[in-house]
């Protein structure tokens, strides 16, 4: 028999955050993009009525989180207040944003820490509401799972609709955005574009690597010798180091300066993305191989393989999921490290970040800087994905 | 690891140094020959490039994206088939390119020449014909660079003060900053490491003006950004009051900051003008003359103007460089 808990300890840890966010300021308005900004508290930023709104809902938050309810209820209601919460947030938000800078052009809407905080507290009920009580632990039913999926679905498309019919036009960072919709879109493909073809790379010289590492004991440690001292290289340095070389190989061979290869640019840049990515792919290929069990790898030499056979039938097939959770880290990596290519002409979405450092403006910085966490989580949800369903064990 | 192993790696290790350097010694011998041009003249020729190709890069500035932006729309506009590298790194990654004919052209400060050709008489620097006249020959000699139109704008170091101080205690002037300072005033001055290192910045003020600050006087951010020195001194950041600025800033304005006049004339000047490889030049001799009459009407003023639009407002640089072109009647 499990215990029943009195109160959820996520859900009070996620209602608890909403509680706190009211003692910090909700919105922050500037008389221009560099200029400090004046803080204000909700009730300073908001009508009463949306004030009271945001509070009430705070408030059942915090109660459904402590009163003693059977658990799927309890994280069902929780989950809904913290939606609700979240929907709030953003629609007040948006009308505020437009009601304190209409007329002034020039003027700057941004969040608070406190806006913030509720938002990830409601984040926090909502995930919450999405997990499975362990009074249940087993392996979901596909009913449940649809369910659930169903449920996560019409969570997003209802706050895509509720995003799409706000008019957010008037938040600081969507006026970076509309400045420069173009470029952001260019630089946004060109990071993708970048990190994407460094990891491919990465994959085709990383997994003979791996193989050979542990095909061949005397190969293991020097190999790895390299490949890790690259590792150990500041990026900022190896991008730098490599604009001389290059360019000097651009010149002596025009065919390489037809496609495009230089010492500034994306060549120099997808060079030291491929070598940083390039650890992860083997080492976990290595890994991967040397997990196979001995039993197995004989009776493969038993059936009369070849050792070719033998690796690609038995071994790579065995030490798949190892290897593509290599991938997995080179890529989420990659997509970090290509902010720093900006700065060798490159591109990226770091152009933005090192526009925004250049004019201290932090609204810029944060347009670069969220993009790169969000595809850097959505890659990481995406190869995990992939990796279950290559492997149906999912045990990368 | 045994002793096999190591000598393995190194071996593996200086194979890759090898083939990294190979091409480096390669293009150095090249330079060294009086021809380099010939090779590089082939290059692109045999791309079939179009005779009007022009790379324009500028520095990750406001200012750079401003005068890079008008490079790029008035070329543009006059036929060339433009690649647009704007914004593409801090001085020395743009220095680098130009030189090794990556990039053909981009927005470059004349004070500056004291800082690439060392020996040269700092005196040179502090006068604005003087100083042109100095980088515009070393350049061409020794990088095959030409200098073209300086904009009659200086965009040199100076130290700006909060206007609420400035108005408290009447500072105007540097020499009043150093009244201020051995009255006992309250300082504290964020500046970038180069500033305070540099004999020709803060030290040369300090000499001129007949004051010294203490290290406890100093904020030192390292990385030498005017837009967060500014910023520090606006808020307040730390006790922060004054702050190294450049002349032609547009953040002051908008910051409530007052620049404090360099009567002395200690500073060097750092006027922008394009700088163009000697190579694509006498291909495009046209060049000169469509930038020269668009730098000549970009004084300290309208710089600080421009400069303010893309960064206190939040304008795009494209925008803020065409309508300026446009109004001007240049484009």
């Amino acid at each position: 028999m499990t215990r029943i808990p009195r109160a959820d300890p996520v859900a009070l840890a996620g209602s608890a955050l909403i509680g706190l966010s009211w003692l910090l300021p909700f919105a922050v308005l500037r008389e221009n993009r560099l200029a400090q900004g004046t803080r204000l508290a909700s009730w300073e930023a908001l009508p009463p009525g949306q004030v009271a709104l945001l509070a009430a809902v705070s408030l059942a938050a915090l109660l459904l989180a402590l009163l003693v309810l059977p658990p799927t209820a309890r994280r069902l209601a929780t989950g809904a207040a913290g939606f609700l919460l979240l929907v709030g947030l953003l629609l007040f938000s948006a009308s505020a944003a437009s009601r304190l800078t209409a007329g002034r052009p020039v003027a700057r809407y941004s969040f608070g820490a406190g806006a913030l905080l509720a938002a990830f507290g409601g984040y926090v009920l909502i995930r919450r509401a999405g997990e499975r009580p362990y009074a249940q632990e087993g392996a979901a039913s596909p009913r449940e799972t649809a369910r659930r999926g169903v449920l996560l679905a019409a969570g997003a498309v209802l706050l895509l609709a509720v995003l799409s019919a706000a008019d957010t036009s008037h938040f600081a960072l969507a006026r970076e955005l509309t400045a420069r919709r173009d470029r952001f879109l260019a630089e946004l493909l060109r990071h993708l574009l970048l990190a994407g073809a460094a990891v491919g790379a990465a994959v085709l010289l990383g997994v003979p690597a791996g193989i050979l590492a542990f095909r061949r004991r005397g190969l293991e440690r020097p190999l790895f010798l390299v490949i890790n001292a690259i590792q150990t290289v500041p990026s900022l340095a190896l991008f730098g180091l490599l604009i001389v070389p290059l360019s000097a190989l651009s010149r002596r061979f025009p065919l390489l300066r037809e496609a495009g290869v230089s010492g500034i640019g994306w060549a120099p840049a997808l060079l030291a993305l491929t070598l940083y990515a390039l650890l992860p792919v083997a080492r976990n290929t290595w890994i991967g191989l040397k997990g196979v069990p001995p039993a197995i790898r004989e009776a493969g030499a038993g059936m009369g393989m070849t050792s070719l056979q033998r690796l690609t039938r038995v071994e790579l097939p065995l030490a798949l999921p190892v290897l593509l959770g290599g991938a997995r880290v080179s890529l989420v990596q990659a997509i970090g490290n290509t902010t720093v290519a900006a700065l060798i002409g490159a591109g990226g979405l770091g152009v933005f970040i090192f526009q925004g450092l250049g004019q201290a403006a932090p609204d810029l910085i944060l347009l670069g800087a969220l993009p790169v966490i969000v595809l850097a989580v959505l890659a990481d949800r995406l190869m995990r994905f992939l990796v279950r369903r290559l492997t149906r064990e999912g045990s990368a | 690891m045994d002793r096999k192993q190591f000598v393995v790696a190194v071996a593996s290790v200086l194979l890759l140094s090898l083939l990294a350097l190979a091409p480096l010694g390669a293009g150095g011998r090249r330079e060294g020959t009086p021809g380099p041009a010939a090779g590089a003249d082939q290059g692109t020729l045999g791309v079939a490039a179009p005779r009007g190709a022009v790379v324009v890069a500028s520095k990750i500035d406001t200012e750079g994206a401003l005068l890079g932006q008008m490079i790029v729309l008035l070329l543009k506009k006059n036929g060339f088939k433009v690649t647009d590298r704007t914004e593409l790194g801090p001085t020395d990654v743009v220095r680098k390119a130009i030189t090794s004919g990556e990039i053909d052209i981009y927005p470059e400060y004349t004070g500056n020449g004291g800082f690439f050709f060392e020996g040269t008489d700092p005196a040179v620097w502090k006068d604005a014909a003087k100083g042109y006249e100095t980088v515009k020959k070393l350049d061409l000699e020794r990088n095959r660079i030409v200098w073209l139109q300086p904009a009659p704008a200086n965009n040199t170091w100076a130290i700006a003060v909060r206007d609420d101080v400035a108005r408290q205690a009447g500072l105007k002037s540097l020499d009043d900053l150093a009244r201020y300072v051995s009255s006992g005033g309250k300082v504290k001055l964020a500046c970038s490491d180069e500033f305070t290192s540099r004999p020709d910045a803060l030290p040369a003020f300090e000499q001129a003006y007949g004051f010294s600050l203490t290290k406890e006087q100093l904020l030192i951010l390292s990385g030498g950004n005017t837009a967060l020195t500014e910023k520090a001194a606006a808020e307040g950041t730390d006790g922060v009051n004054f702050a190294m600025a450049y002349g032609t800033d547009g953040n002051l304005a908008a910051l409530k900051l007052t620049v404090l006049a360099d009567t002395r004339g200690v500073q060097p000047i750092y006027e922008p003008a394009p700088i163009v490889r000697q190579e694509v030049l006498e291909r495009s001799p046209q060049i000169a003359a469509i930038l020269d009459p668009v730098f000549k009407t970009l004084d300290l003023v309208t710089l600080q103007r421009l400069n303010a639009q893309i960064a206190v407002e939040g304008r795009p640089a494209v925008d803020v460089a065409r309508e300026y072109l446009q109004s001007k009647n240049l484009l």
